[in-house]
């Protein structure tokens, strides 16, 4: 019985086997030759064909299905050798079957990766995305080219513009249909080197046409844009309006970009009428969301462009009002400072000016911009008549309550820019007991004791932590305290803070001279290379 | 009998010096332990087949007076020896140990077989052929060997990290995860037990008396086996470090897992041995019917070389063949300690040309721009350059015994080389130098060049070494080991022997995120060629330290 039963199933399959053999013989049969004389026709051959592929495929599946229970019609001997030889036959087996089945879900992982390198972009973990995009340029997968995209997109966001190019260069070349994003990029890089007067327009202009018609139908306010700057760069403005005037209906910027066209032409009703226009925009999409910062600040600078101060100092007051944050006090710091260029001599030494720098000190928490115009005050190729005027103005100023910290803080400033390290201390002191939270006194004074000798670097570091406790946020602060860490000696602790500095604020070319100086007393001289190469 | 000793000695003598400098390096590599193992496998295998080597046909009378009549009448003789005697020279004058081995082995497998015909010989010739496994690939070809069989490795690997959702990227065959930082070069530094595994596979087949087809079949499964389970150790590793793991990265924990590994290869690789013979009726090489070893006389089991004229004639000539290599020896003394000193001695001065050069103490950068690949704890020094904010990297390291051909090292770390690059070499205005210039891809936004060539103790650019560490040029450099015989040496001659003078590398980087152009190609060969005049300004003497001694 247990015999019967071991051999069933190879003899089911034979049965079946043979009576297909049988089927085939009885076809085959009458298209035989009865004779030496009898020609067969093609045809009567031809038509076995069809059937013959597959009856050899089941007889070869057939073998492969028995090959598991051929041991049991082994010799014994070799019926051993075929136990022993099961773990190999498995494993190989199971590789095989892993291998086929990772070719049907490899687009699958690959996915997987394009996903995670997006969200990572999306985190602005730049470095995670660019380690996702390697695996991803390196695969053969129908969503290689998209993999190659966000590999582009990660190493112009890390900076890498070489790259990033080189890249979007393979997958959206100058002669050829590539992917579309690809080319809107290129589009969008070629646009960029036009508008900044880089490179050959009559080379140029071709490929970014190329790359603009490669880049499908414009569909959003970003493509109209670019149509509108190749159209402006080809001089054909009133196709550059009309782009701009599309694209301005879902971004209110582009208005702003058709005001500067209209300006340039002299045409001021128009420009009015576009800045209006862009401020409508704003206006309404900031009524949709109030809390919005970026539609309040490019609300306040429009309406900056078209005069209306008053107008545009309340929107940006009430955004204080709403959320006091870096951000928004740097823009009501900058239009203070662009009422300073716009309606006054900004050269000059004035109460006007004076007190417009004053408000924009008062809410600059980022000292640098505001700190800028102050030291344009205290220029030397200023006449010791106008260094003498703005002393008074300042001087005025200290008995004004509300002013008189801020006037103290001049006035040390002024003295440290006249190398009176003494009296400047004494100043700053006096602005930071009217006013403990004056950050940028704190900055000021700490810088003012490195100056001094001998070097005060305790009570430095002991200023800067204090600022920094009260606005955590100032990134000038912070890298005041990067550079009291670097001048005591504590490296660690000053790379830490440069680079949070640097994170934060990356356009600060003296940060990144700093961080070159870390890194060269580390001995890392490949990080304070490249951080010296951005300092210039 | 005396005859067999007298070829034996000589032909030893013949090779001693490249033996010596054979043992040397593999007792002295990673899987040195595995040479006394091997030499004692091999040994056991000869006593297993002895009877081979007393076979006899029972009707053959003649085989029974053989032994008296061998010596210089017999034809076979004299081309055996002229044989052995010129493979030896060849070797010798090559100074190539690897060479040496092999010309060893055949030099036994023909005194086996002068000495017990044919049946000994068919018996003597498997364990040869063992023997020879115990280095199979020549220097400058292994290191490739083993980048094929990583790079299989590691993308088997790469699809297990797949299955287990495991995220990684590729560097040419070194894997790095996207959890942490850095590539895992540790892990993926090379396929372990492939050469012991081989090894192995052969000694079986051998020891069991397999079919050859059976035995080459055993040595390819073998072959996957390794990759497979070096992917499995490597996705092993990698699995733990994604997990933040570390106690499998102790040393103890690695070799565990090593000779876990090996044990497995060598099961699966039983099985599907014992699978290949339920498929394939295995035959063997047992002694054929009609032979029988028994019933031996004394006299019988003894080699068949009698002492004569013409035997001590050979053996006179083996030796001085052998006498070659020692005079090398001592003409040519090792000078690793001057090639190091050289490379310590090196000062570039702070600019050339307009780049500003700066040196990288203690650099860990794993992108050193090697032309030649060093040997492990080799001297390396390197320095930046830089111009308008452009950067090249300078590195000298030494030293370099092997030649596994330039771009080595780069294609181990994914970078692709156009093969126009690969061999072009170029002349700078020195007529004595030359140089080898890859142009690099890899991923798209990678690209570079890096130029490069040997220097020797006393500055002299070198290019690379062949395929058994000889020159490429060996009529040029038979010449030369020809003069060096006679007395006329010079340093040059000697600086591809392998039992002489180690060479160093030096080479110039520039990456770029393209491909190079014509102008940049021309700069870096420039500033090339003016860092070359200055390590060449101060060559140390050579003959003011000297110590001979082989292969260092």
């Amino acid at each position: 019985m247990f015999h019967f039963l071991r051999e069933l199933p190879i003899v089911t399959l034979r049965a079946i086997s043979d009576g297909i053999e049988w089927l085939l013989v009885a076809i085959w049969k009458p298209f035989q030759r009865e004779s030496d004389e009898d020609v067969r026709p093609w045809y009567k051959t031809a038509i076995l064909l069809p059937l013959l592929i597959p009856y050899l495929l089941f007889r070869l599946a057939l073998g492969v299905l028995a090959f598991p229970f051929r041991s049991f019609f082994l010799p014994p001997e070799r019926r051993r050798h075929y136990l022993r030889g099961i773990p190999a036959m498995l494993v190989v087996t199971g590789g095989v079957i892993g291998l086929v089945g990772y070719l049907f879900v490899h687009d699958r992982i690959i996915s997987r990766y394009i996903n995670r390198a997006r969200g990572e972009l999306v985190r602005n973990d730049v470095e995670k995305s660019i380690e996702y995009g390697r695996r991803l340029v390196t695969e053969r997968s129908s969503l290689n080219t998209e993999g190659k995209f966000l590999y582009a997109v990660s190493l112009a966001q890390q900076g890498t513009v070489e790259g990033s190019l080189a890249v979007l260069e393979e997958i959206a070349p100058d002669n050829s249909t590539g992917f579309m994003p690809a080319h809107q990029m290129r589009a969008m890089e070629f646009g960029r080197l036009l508008s900044a007067g880089e490179g050959p327009r009559e080379e140029l202009l071709p490929k970014m046409l190329w790359h603009l018609e490669q880049s499908g139908e414009a569909r959003d306010e970003r493509m109209h844009g670019l149509w509108a700057t190749y159209y402006e760069l080809m001089g054909e403005k009133s196709k550059a309006i009309s782009r701009l005037e599309k694209a301005g209906k879902t971004n209110p910027a582009f208005f702003v970009k058709l005001s500067e066209i209209y300006r340039d032409d002299g045409n001021e009703s128009m420009e009015q009428r576009s800045l209006s226009e862009a401020a409508q925009g704003y206006s309404d999409r900031l009524r949709e969301n109030p809390l919005s910062k970026n539609m309040r600040i490019q609300l306040a600078l429009t309406l900056a462009r078209q005069k209306k101060w008053a107008d545009a100092e309340g929107v940006l007051l009430n955004g204080v009002q709403l959320h006091r944050d870096k951000e928004t006090l740097e823009t009501l710091a900058d239009f203070y400072l662009m009422r300073l260029k716009e309606e006054t001599d900004s050269d000059a030494i004035g109460a006007e000016q004076l007190d417009l720098l004053l408000r924009a000190l008062r809410v600059d928490v980022n000292h640098f911009r505001t700190y800028a115009f102050l030291s344009k005050l205290f220029d030397d190729s200023r006449s010791d008549e106008e260094l003498r005027d703005l002393r008074e103005l300042l001087e005025e100023r200290l008995v004004d309550g509300g002013n008189a910290a801020l006037a103290h803080f001049g006035l040390g400033c002024w003295f440290l820019m006249q190398r009176s390290n003494d009296q400047g201390q004494w100043h700053l002191k006096q602005a930071m007991a009217l006013d403990p939270i004056f950050v940028v006194a704190c900055n000021n004074l700490a810088f003012a004791y490195i100056l001094s000798e001998p070097k005060r670097l305790d009570e430095s570091f002991s200023l800067v932590s204090t600022a920094l406790e009260f606005a955590p946020e100032s990134t000038g602060t912070r890298e005041m305290l990067g550079t009291v860490q670097l001048e005591r000696g504590e490296l660690d602790g000053a790379l830490e803070t440069l680079l949070r500095v640097v994170s934060e604020n990356a356009g600060s070319k003296g940060t990144h001279a700093k961080l070159a100086r870390v890194y060269r007393e580390r001995g890392e001289i490949e990080d304070a290379e490249k951080h010296e190469a951005l300092s210039k | 009998m005396a005859g067999f000793f007298v070829l034996l000695i000589s032909g030893i003598c013949a090779h001693a010096s490249l033996l010596l400098s054979f043992f040397k390096e593999r007792l002295g590599a990673s899987d040195g332990l595995f040479v006394p193992v091997a030499i004692g496998v091999a040994a056991l295998l000869i006593w297993l087949r002895r009877k081979d080597f007393f076979a006899r046909r029972i009707d053959d009378v003649e085989d029974s007076v053989r032994y008296q009549r061998v010596h210089g009448s017999v034809p076979g003789f004299w081309v055996g020896a002229i044989l052995c005697a010129g493979l030896a020279l060849m070797s010798n004058l090559l100074g190539s140990a690897h060479l040496g081995w092999i010309t060893f082995l055949v030099f036994l497998g023909l005194l086996v077989y002068l000495s017990y015909g044919k049946y000994g010989y068919s018996g003597a010739v498997p364990v040869l052929v063992l023997l020879y496994f115990m280095k199979p690939i020549p220097d400058a070809w292994e290191p490739w060997v083993q980048l094929g069989f990583q790079w299989a490795a590691s993308r088997m690997a790469g699809v297990i990290l797949d299955f287990l959702s495991i995220f990684y990227y590729y560097e040419g065959v070194v894997l790095g995860l996207v959890s942490q930082e850095g590539l895992a070069v540790g892990v993926c530094n090379g396929v372990r037990s492939l050469v012991p595994a081989v090894f192995l596979a052969i000694a079986w087949g051998v020891g069991c008396r397999y079919h050859w087809f059976r035995t080459f079949v055993n040595v390819c499964q073998m072959l996957f086996w390794v990759v497979l389970f070096n992917a499995l150790r490597i996705a092993l590793l990698m699995w733990n470090q994604d997990r933040g793991g570390d106690w499998m990265e102790s040393w103890l924990a690695t070799s565990i897992i090593e000779y876990v590994s090996l044990a497995l290869i060598l099961f699966f690789a039983w099985s599907g041995d014992q699978l290949f013979a339920s498929i394939v009726e295995p035959a063997s090489d047992a002694l054929p019917e009609g032979v029988i070893d028994s019933g031996l006389r004394d006299v019988d089991r003894k080699p068949m070389v009698a002492m004569s004229a013409w035997t001590v004639s050979v053996g006179i000539i083996l030796f001085l063949v052998g006498l070659i290599s020692v005079r090398c020896i001592a003409i040519y003394p090792w000078q690793g300690d001057l090639l190091r000193d050289r490379i310590l001695s090196v000062q570039l001065p702070g600019e050339i040309d307009g780049w500003k050069i700066t040196e990288r103490p203690n650099s860990n950068d794993t992108e050193r721009p090697f032309v030649f690949f060093p040997e492990y704890g080799s001297t390396v020094r390197d320095w930046t350059l830089e111009r308008e904010g452009r950067v090249m990297r300078l590195s000298i390291a030494g030293s370099c015994r092997r030649y596994p051909g330039m771009g080595w090292f780069w294609k181990w770390n994914g970078w692709d080389m156009g093969l126009e690059s690969y061999n072009r070499m170029d002349k700078s205005k020195s007529a004595s130098r030359r140089y080898a210039l890859l142009e690099l891809t890899r991923l798209p936004g990678e690209a570079g060049a890096v130029v490069g060539c040997g220097i020797g103790p006393q500055g002299v650019s070198i290019p690379n070494g062949g395929i058994f560490g000889v020159n490429d040029n060996i009529v040029e450099f038979l010449g030369n080991a020809i003069n060096a015989v006679i007395g006329t040496a010079t340093i040059d001659a000697v600086a591809r022997q392998s039992h002489g003078t180690p060479v160093g590398s030096v080479s110039l980087y520039r990456k770029s995120a393209r491909k190079l152009d014509t102008d940049q190609i021309e700069e870096l060969k420039k500033v090339f060629d003016q860092v070359l005049d200055r390590i060449d300004a101060n060559p140390i003497d050579a003959t003011a330290k000297s110590a001979p001694s082989p292969n260092g």
